[in-house]
């Protein structure tokens, strides 16, 4: 089995994010979101890829999504109710309870401001919400019999999550957006240290280190606080939820700290709403915040109020948050327009803004005339501020995790491709871990871990469990002993008793696979046991045979029955100084060693007989030797030997007296 | 595996305790504190005087009241009790009579299962030698953590009144003191055979409290906590109140689940998550809330016939699905809302005919659904009295409840997810309907302080609290309205505010599984082994279990459950047998 990886979207690239991975025949999409750099059919991930029936509930076993931005939940309401995915969709409580509302005033901005025809309405967006099966962090959800989830806390906005998976012994993460240093209203992502085939992990800020992000948030402060001293409009696009609640925390703290009394506007309803749900779902903010909640609701905020459309152009300083954040369109563009030619007026700008939005061309480099359309074109004389503490990890937090988990495999999504690529020459070089980098569209396959449960039999066990001593005299040792020696210095002899399990795995079909001793094997298989033996017969040299033969042709038998006895005695002699350690038995007809055997052949045409040259022939006894295979090393010694040395008929003399 | 019972409980104050060996670790479940008893001590006197408090004349003063008290005793038999004959003496607390005997040291985990499974636990955490790890889900524990130091400082006001004690046994502990003691009082006390004597203890302190919960690792609903490596246990919502759950132990040995009091359709908490239950090996029956409810054996008897026919025939989808349907029909949390509707009545009618109305009900989830109910049942009929929360931790109590989405109904989460708060206490309170203070002397009670008026304060026992006074206030008056819950014995509770004139509700409320339920749901979740304890009409039970022919029920004699731990022991899996 495998572990297939379809991006769909965000791969090399920031936008859409959506990932289906196949893991051991379970499909799960992780992600279903939209581009919002594109107006046209690329905004929308290529469902077609996962289904070309168009069957999806058969595709997909389930969706699973990490968070509330649109680049993460915007395709869902088109998913599920145009395309018609009717299976489990998978999110944490808050991004239940906030996704509808980015959904809606996306929906909005597109059909109402931009007149676009919309891809999905509001009441589509509220079945979707209905399908959506809310978990808790660490929650472990069995979505069927076999696949596992489990969220783990991501830090990024309210209610991110990473997502791990786990089908059969197989199991991966995908991070979606995560921080891995806590921020003014969020922790740190936190997670298990698990035994992972993949991750799946964004890499938005592959290259970069951040400082201390209390630098930058003093910075904002600064630059704030000097607009409005000066009787400067601050615009402050954000979406609705996430940055706006994290830097509404920062100015309502600083503006009581500094006793401001400038007015600070959420622009048409949008986040006074969506206070409420921050201040229920508290409990999902950073430990310090979360502590607050008895005395002050730190989502209470006290001097924010509601923006009228006609306070546009009237006098005097404010600070107003409106959407969208990268003025794409909608109310912070109607803003932008008129605060925009004015040097007194300052836009702060998210860290990232998707190419072909206003944003994005604001920050790279710093024009003077941006035009929105043919006819349209605004004078920008204002103040930029970006704001660069995004809530995503930088490199060293995305490193940090690949570390901890120390996963098999891993995919990067979510970057830009140069950066993406160092990332992924990092990950490999450092950590010795493979890393893909795919593009969108493209798919990687990589192995899963299959575990194989075994039984293991009772005789097993017994003879894991008997001791296997080795007794190591100093004197004896040879050099490979010597690391050993010198551990234990003094000690003359020693013991070592390394246990070895050997067995044998037997897997059967449909049964379960267990593992037993060998002499266990026969019995299970009901099989005789075989035992392969190796023959040689060994011509072994005698001095005087040829003399001896001639003067007694006739006397053959003679010659040999009393001989047979000696020169098996002669052979024994020579092997027992031969080999001095091993324990060689003379029984007389033959010798032993371990399950070597030997004794004299008298066969002319022995079939073990390899014979080269006929005068070796006349100069040699034979002996048979025989030996089981296990025993081959030895035995190949000590026919080395044999075929060395040099007997003598040693009696010659006296037979032919 | 091993199962001792160390107490079989007695409903929803005093969820039952075990202990159970798997795998070579020993398992504590739940280490309640038996509340009721406190009952036996007499509240604050009301007619004390301040000057009287130094340490001196106070000993003269509680010396004189037992003189008095015990020289009536040793004269007469037997009388009807009598508010004199209660232990006048700072309280001690009375935990499971055979958990003193363990030995802490010997315990590897304790498995807390709702608030009320975790009151008695500081004096376990406590005591020398304690290393287990305990485990209880996130809201369980912070509930449980502000109703005992809600406990601890209600118990503040005895010691004032009686000063600081020496830490060894008090006066009334000696045996002759015992001895005087009317024998219902002294049964309560020491129990028949004298055996839960050793249970008292002097109250734990705050410090105590925060002790113990930095010994508790806190869990989400159905997140796996790996126990050294052995053992995986999961806390699955139980549907009894907000944050309790029943247990799961994956061990080699099997799964094991502790099946505690648990409730279906549950209008505040999650829902009882039975289909994580699904396949256990063994499942230990511990809701023993059906023994309660006797109507229900003869509606049962009616009911199950046809039911144990169909299930007979339980093969396909069709009659899983009847199943499900059958326990999650919500005719049980209908009745609830009923009551609940009947006692909005009753507090509406009493405050119509000028009277005031206490409430010192305990369960979460009762609370905040009266704290709902009322002020919309005060409008409907015009009313406009105020309502006071006075504890001295609802406060924090109350703003908890309404960050805490993940761990209600899913009909409360629908809340979260239309934008609406989850409770609707904080728009009372902007609005001036409802009031919460700390204590009773708190200088903006007594600003706003309003007759009629309804008080919702602790104790329960009414021991102790604010209770105590307010009751004294209006136990005289026959317009004013008591809410007590079932359970508690009303008589000997009501005892020092004798003679009363005020109107006493008493209710019950569902805290289990109900017997019809019981056989379905032992059917859905399919495990190897059932077992039960027996008493009386868990029997109706073991045969709902035997008809099911379910492999094993193992259930044990009733007289043994009563004194004596008892141990038994037997391995999975066993062939079908069952003990009366």
């Amino acid at each position: 089995m495998a572990i297939e990886c379809l991006v769909l979207g965000a791969g090399q690239e920031v936008g859409k994010s959506c990932v289906v991975v196949s893991i051991n025949g379970k499909r799960i999409m992780f992600d279903c979101g939209m581009h919002m750099g594109y107006d046209d059919h690329r905004r929308y991930p290529d469902f077609s890829l996962i289904s070309t029936s168009g069957d999806f509930d058969s595709a997909l076993d389930c969706v699973i999504i990490t968070h509330f931005h649109l680049d993460h939940v915007g395709a869902l309401p088109y998913f599920t109710e145009v395309c018609g995915y009717n299976g489990p969709v998978y999110m944490t409580y808050p991004t239940k309870a906030l996704a509808p509302l980015m959904l809606e005033d996306y929906r909005k901005v597109m059909v109402d401001r931009r007149g676009e025809e919309e891809q999905f309405t509001a009441d589509h967006i509220s079945a979707c919400i209905k399908k959506v099966i809310a978990v808790d962090l660490k929650q472990t959800v069995q979505v069927d019999k076999d696949l596992q989830i489990r969220a783990y806390y991501a830090g990024h906005v309210l209610g991110a999550a990473m997502f791990y998976a786990k089908v059969g012994d197989s199991a991966m993460v995908y991070t979606g957006d995560y921080n891995m240093t806590p921020d003014r209203h969020l922790g740190a992502a936190q997670i298990d240290r698990l035994q992972l085939d993949l991750l799946i992990t964004e890499s938005t800020y592959a290259t970069t280190i951040r400082d201390s992000k209390y630098a930058r948030e003093r910075e904002f402060l600064k630059v704030v606080h000097k607009c409005v001293a000066a009787g400067g409009k601050v615009l402050i696009p954000t979406f609705a939820l996430g940055r706006a609640q994290e830097l509404c925390i920062l100015l309502d703290d600083y503006w009581e700290r500094m006793n401001l009394k400038v007015p600070i506007y959420f622009s048409a309803g949008l986040t006074i709403q969506a206070n409420m749900y921050y201040k229920m779902l508290i409990g999902w903010t950073s430990q310090k915040v979360k502590e607050t909640y008895t005395t002050h609701n730190a989502f209470d905020f006290k001097n924010v109020c509601n923006f009228d459309r006609s306070l546009i152009d009237a006098p005097g300083p404010c600070v107003l948050f409106a959407t969208p954040g990268m003025i794409s369109g909608g109310f912070s563009l109607e803003v932008f327009k008129h605060w925009a030619p004015s040097e007194m007026n300052l836009v702060t700008l998210p860290g990232y803004c998707v190419a072909g939005t206003i944003g994005h061309k604001l920050m790279s480099g710093k024009p003077t005339k941006i035009n929105l359309d043919k006819d349209t074109q605004i004078d920008v004389r204002c103040q930029i501020h970006q704001l660069s503490f995004s809530p995503h990890t930088d490199a060293k937090g995305i490193m940090d995790l690949v570390k901890f988990l120390s996963p098999k495999h891993v995919i990067l999504v979510h970057g830009e491709k140069p950066k993406m690529v160092s990332l992924k020459e990092r990950i490999q070089s450092e950590l010795g871990i493979q890393c893909y980098v795919p593009a969108n569209c493209d798919t990687v396959c990589i192995p899963s871990t299959v575990f194989v449960k075994a039984h293991a039999s009772e005789m097993f066990f017994q003879s894991c469990l008997s001791p296997n001593f080795r007794f190591l005299n100093e004197s004896s040792e040879d050099t490979s002993d010597s690391i050993l020696e010198r551990t234990n210095g003094k000690s003359r002899l020693q013991v070592t008793d390394e246990r070895v399990a050997e067995g044998i795995l037997v897997m059967e079909k449909s049964k379960k696979a267990r593992v037993v001793h060998q002499e266990e094997l026969l019995l299970m298989l009901g099989e005789k046991q075989h035992e392969v033996q190796v023959a040689y017969c060994c011509p072994v040299h005698v001095d005087n045979l040829d003399e001896a033969r001639r003067d007694h042709i006739s006397a053959d038998d003679v010659l040999g029955l009393s001989n047979k006895c000696s020169w098996l005695q002669q052979l024994f002699t020579e092997l027992t100084t031969d080999f001095p350690g091993r324990n060689i038995q003379n029984l007389g007809e033959h010798l032993q060693v371990e399950s070597f055997h030997v004794s004299l052949c008298w066969k002319d045409d022995c079939p073990y007989r390899i014979i080269d040259s006929p005068r070796k022939k006349l100069a040699a006894v034979f002996f048979c030797c025989t030996w089981s295979v296990a025993d081959g090393k030895l035995a190949w010694q000590i026919i080395s030997t044999m075929e060395k040395c040099r007997l003598t008929v040693q009696n010659l003399n006296q037979n032919t007296d | 595996m091993k199962f001792t019972c160390l107490n079989k409980g007695n409903g929803f104050h005093l969820p039952p305790c075990y202990v159970l060996h798997v795998s070579g670790f020993r398992i504590l479940l739940d280490c309640p504190l038996d509340l009721s008893a406190l009952t036996v001590f007499s509240p604050v006197p009301a007619d004390f005087c301040p000057s009287l408090l130094d340490e001196s004349s106070n000993c003269s003063f509680h010396e004189s009241l037992n003189m008095e008290s015990k020289s009536a005793k040793r004269h007469k038999i037997e009388k009807p009790l009598d508010a004199k004959d209660l232990i006048y003496a700072e309280p001690w607390y009375k935990t499971l009579k055979n958990l003193h005997i363990w030995d802490p040291s010997f315990i590897d985990i304790v498995l807390i299962s709702s608030t009320m499974g975790m009151l008695g636990l500081p004096f376990l955490t406590r005591s020398k030698g304690f290393s287990a790890k305990i485990y209880a889900t996130e809201a369980t524990a912070r509930i449980g953590q502000l109703m005992m130091e809600d406990l601890v400082s209600m118990h503040m006001e005895f010691r004032h009144f009686y000063g600081s004690e020496e830490s060894d046994s008090p006066q009334w502990m000696k045996w002759e003191e015992l001895e005087l003691l009317p024998s219902f009082l002294r049964e309560m006390a020491i129990g028949q055979d004298g055996s839960e004597l050793g249970g008292w203890m002097p109250l734990y302190s705050s410090v105590d409290v925060k002790d113990c919960l930095q010994k508790v690792q806190k869990l989400k609903y159905a997140e796996a906590a790996c126990h050294n490596g052995a053992l995986v246990i999961k806390a699955l919502s139980s549907g009894l109140d907000i944050g309790s759950c029943n247990w799961t132990v994956e061990s080699p040995e099997g799964n094991i689940s502790c099946l505690s009091s648990s409730i279906f359709v549950s209008a505040c908490a999650m829902e009882f998550d039975y289909r994580a239950l699904q396949g256990a090996d063994l499942i230990l029956y511990l809701d023993f809330s059906s023994e309660d409810v006797i109507e229900d054996v003869e509606h049962h008897d009616n009911y199950s016939s046809p039911t144990t026919n169909n299930l007979s025939t339980l093969s396909d989808e069709d009659n899983w699905k009847e199943l499900n349907e059958c326990l999650l029909r919500n005719d049980e949390s209908i009745e609830e809302s009923k009551k609940l509707a009947f006692i909005c009545s009753c507090v509406v009618d009493s405050v119509k005919a000028g009277g005031s109305v206490l409430i010192p009900l305990s369960r979460l989830g009762i609370v905040l659904q009266l704290l709902e109910q009322i002020p919309i049942s005060l409008e409907s009929s015009a009313v406009k009295v105020p309502i006071y929360v006075i504890s001295s931790v609802a406060a924090e109590l109350l703003a908890f409840t309404n960050i805490i989405p993940e761990w209600l109904s899913k009909l409360r989460q629908e809340k979260l997810f239309s934008g609406e708060p989850l409770y609707s206490h904080i728009e009372l309170m902007k609005g001036k309907k409802l009031y919460v203070f700390p204590a009773i002397h708190s200088p903006n009670l007594i600003a706003n302080w309003q007759e009629p008026c309804i008080i919702f304060a602790p104790h329960w026992s009414l021991r102790l609290g604010p209770i105590v006074h307010l009751l004294r206030r209006w136990c005289g008056d026959r317009n004013s309205l008591l809410v007590l819950e079932d359970g508690l014995d009303a008589d000997m509770a009501l005892l020092p505010f004798k003679p009363i004139a005020m109107k006493v509700l008493h209710c019950s409320f569902l805290s289990g599984i109900r017997m019809t339920k019981a056989q379905p749901l032992l059917k859905i979740l399919q495990p190897k082994i059932v077992m039960v304890i027996t008493i009386q009409l868990s029997s109706s039970l073991c045969n709902a279990i035997l008809s099911l022919s379910l492999s094993l029920s193992l259930s044990l004699p009733p007289h043994t459950t009563h004194h004596h731990p008892y141990t038994t022991t037997h391995h999975t899996p066993q062939p079908f047998n069952s003990v009366y």
